[in-house]
């Protein structure tokens, strides 16, 4: 599904945020991404989501080495990609409503199936009763939850969430942690940035950690060994 | 009028991803190309009325020429004789008049005054042709044919004047033409700055369409309909106020009564130009949109 050989990423002059990473995510798969803040998880997910071309190595997404895609490739792969923006990116002057519907107009959905679609998943991310409003009229958590809603509408075939349950509370973030797993049973390949151990913990997927912009890789089991052996 | 607008491209599948439409200095630019328009509907109507003066001036005069025998120390009847021969012979020749001494001595007396002696002053020949075609290699040929008879024949072929007449009203109308031609430039410019500008107001939100894997044509769509909303606005309410303006224009003219210009009456071919100005205003801003737009999308990776 993905695969990172050799990455680099510098933005600008400055030094290499992202050095070496090398890793590879299954089709199907469920990951955590860690590490401390500035470490570079979202530097990463941009990179995943296309948003920057890296400065070294090599990047296959969906089997195809993304150096050699056309514009029109490279947009229609978007589209097979929901993103949770760390800081939402919802479109200020849309409602609630038209900023979900996003993804589905860029497509070309009917308009009957947005309407359903959007109303339902509204509802069920519990804003069926904010579907007008702008977003500056929404709480912290109640915008997020409309940058989820937007992200998984199209139903992604990747989807990359950065801090998505930052701004909830544990009800609801729990909530929309099944969410993503039951998008996860439906095929969807989901990366999740977080610093959030408990949640980590209570959902025991692979965790890729980031420090000082290296990346290595930690299996559930091994993680759990760690934590008897102490070492977290 | 606006708000109409709006829900009217609204209605035909037109939705804003983008607040293009919420923008303040909408009117403004409307307003620039209502007078951009007015210029044009100007230009276009001179250049068209200078076209009517010309053919107006054209028809009528261009088949004939008249041939000069000055009076002289030749014989003059003789000559006129001689000449009258010659021009029987020309097939392209369709009419000979030869004047009369009654008609020149008409002619001539304003500056000679009613009461002189015809026989006194030495009068020349005038004999008036009107011919089937009338090019200038005929013209050049006949004089040179004339000449041979006697080098003092002048062939006047009228057109010399007119000529100049008509070059000027050509020169004009080239002008009218360049004036439309540079409106429109100007035009493109503003609406490339404008778009440009709107681009950069808004481009953490075209970014996020693009991240989202929007095709370009989708959100160069996006501007290319805010263009045509307001070149469609401009351009009429510009072809309103041109026609209103030669509507004045034109009541003033035609008071004259002069026959210099026609009066200022435009033909349907005009008329259905004019019409089209709206539509050519649409054309021009919804695709510069576009291409500015694209341009732009083509830098972001
Ligand atoms: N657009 C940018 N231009 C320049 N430097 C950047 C940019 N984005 C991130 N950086 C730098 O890259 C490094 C990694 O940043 P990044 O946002 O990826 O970290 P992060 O792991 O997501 O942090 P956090 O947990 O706080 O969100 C930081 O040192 C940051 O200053
Ligand atoms: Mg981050």
């Amino acid at each position: 599904m993905i695969r990172f050989e050799n990455i680099g990423l510098r933005y600008g002059v400055g030094d290499e945020v992202l050095r070496d990473i090398n890793f590879k995510l299954e089709r199907g798969s469920f990951n955590f991404l860690t590490g401390p803040s500035g470490a570079g998880k979202t530097s990463l997910m941009r990179l995943m989501y296309l948003g920057r071309t890296p400065t070294r190595g090599l990047i296959t997404m969906f089997g195809k080495n993304i150096n050699g895609m056309t514009r029109s490739e490279i947009g229609m792969m978007r589209q097979k990609i929901g993103v949770v923006f760390q800081e939402f990116r919802l479109l200020p002057h849309l409602s609630v409503f038209d900023n979900v519907a996003l993804p589905l107009r860029i497509t070309e959905t009917p308009e009957k199936e947005i309407q359903n679609n959007v109303n339902e998943l509204l509802d069920w991310v519990g804003l069926g009763d904010h579907k007008d409003q702008l977003p500056e009229t929404l709480s912290g958590g109640q915008q997020q939850r409309v940058a989820i809603a937007r992200a998984v509408i199209a139903r992604p075939k990747l989807l990359l969430a950065d801090e998505p349950t930052g701004n909830l509370d544990d009800t609801i973030g729990v909530r929309l942690m099944n969410l993503l797993e039951q998008l996860n049973r439906m095929g969807t390949t989901i990366v999740v940035a977080t610093h959030n151990q408990g949640m980590m913990n209570q959902f025991g997927h692979p965790r890729l950690i980031l420090e000082q912009g290296q990346l290595h890789v930690q299996e559930p089991q091994t993680w759990i060994r760690d934590k008897i052996e102490g070492v977290y | 009028m606006a708000k109409s607008v709006q829900s009217f491209t609204q209605k035909a599948g037109g939705r804003y991803d983008l607040p293009l439409n919420r923008s303040g200095n909408g009117r403004f630019i409307i307003l620039l190309i209502t007078m951009m328009t007015f210029l044009a509907v100007l230009a276009i109507s001179a250049s068209f009325a200078l076209s009517g003066v010309a053919a107006k001036w054209s028809t009528g005069l261009e088949n004939k020429l008249t041939i000069e025998i000055p009076a002289g120390e030749t014989d003059v009847s003789a000559l006129k004789v001689e000449v009258k021969k010659k021009l029987d012979s020309i097939d392209n020749i369709s009419k000979i008049d030869v004047m009369s001494d009654d008609a020149i001595a008409a002619l001539v007396a304003p500056w000679l005054g009613a009461d002189f002696a015809l026989e006194e002053v030495p009068m020349p020949a005038l004999i008036a042709v009107e011919t089937k075609e009338n090019t200038r290699a005929f013209i050049d040929k006949l004089q040179k044919d004339l000449s041979e008879i006697n080098s003092a024949i002048i062939v006047d072929a009228h057109e010399e004047w007119l000529e100049d007449f008509l070059r000027m009203i050509g020169a004009l109308k080239f002008g009218a033409m360049f004036v439309s031609l540079v409106i429109a430039a100007t035009a493109i410019v503003a609406i490339t700055g404008i778009i440009r500008a709107r681009m950069s107001e808004h481009r953490p939100d075209v970014e996020l369409l693009h991240l989202m894997g929007a095709s370009d044509a989708y959100i160069a769509g996006q501007f290319q309909r805010y263009a045509l909303r307001l070149g469609l606005l401009g351009g009429a309410f510009g072809l309103f106020a041109g026609a209103l303006g030669l509507a004045i224009f034109s009541v003033g003219i035609n008071a004259g009564d002069s026959d210099l210009f026609p009066s200022l009456r435009l033909s349907g071919l005009a008329i259905f130009v004019l019409f089209c100005l709206p539509f050519v205003s649409c054309a021009l801003c919804s695709t510069t949109a576009k291409i500015t737009v694209l341009r732009s999308l083509a830098r972001m990776p």
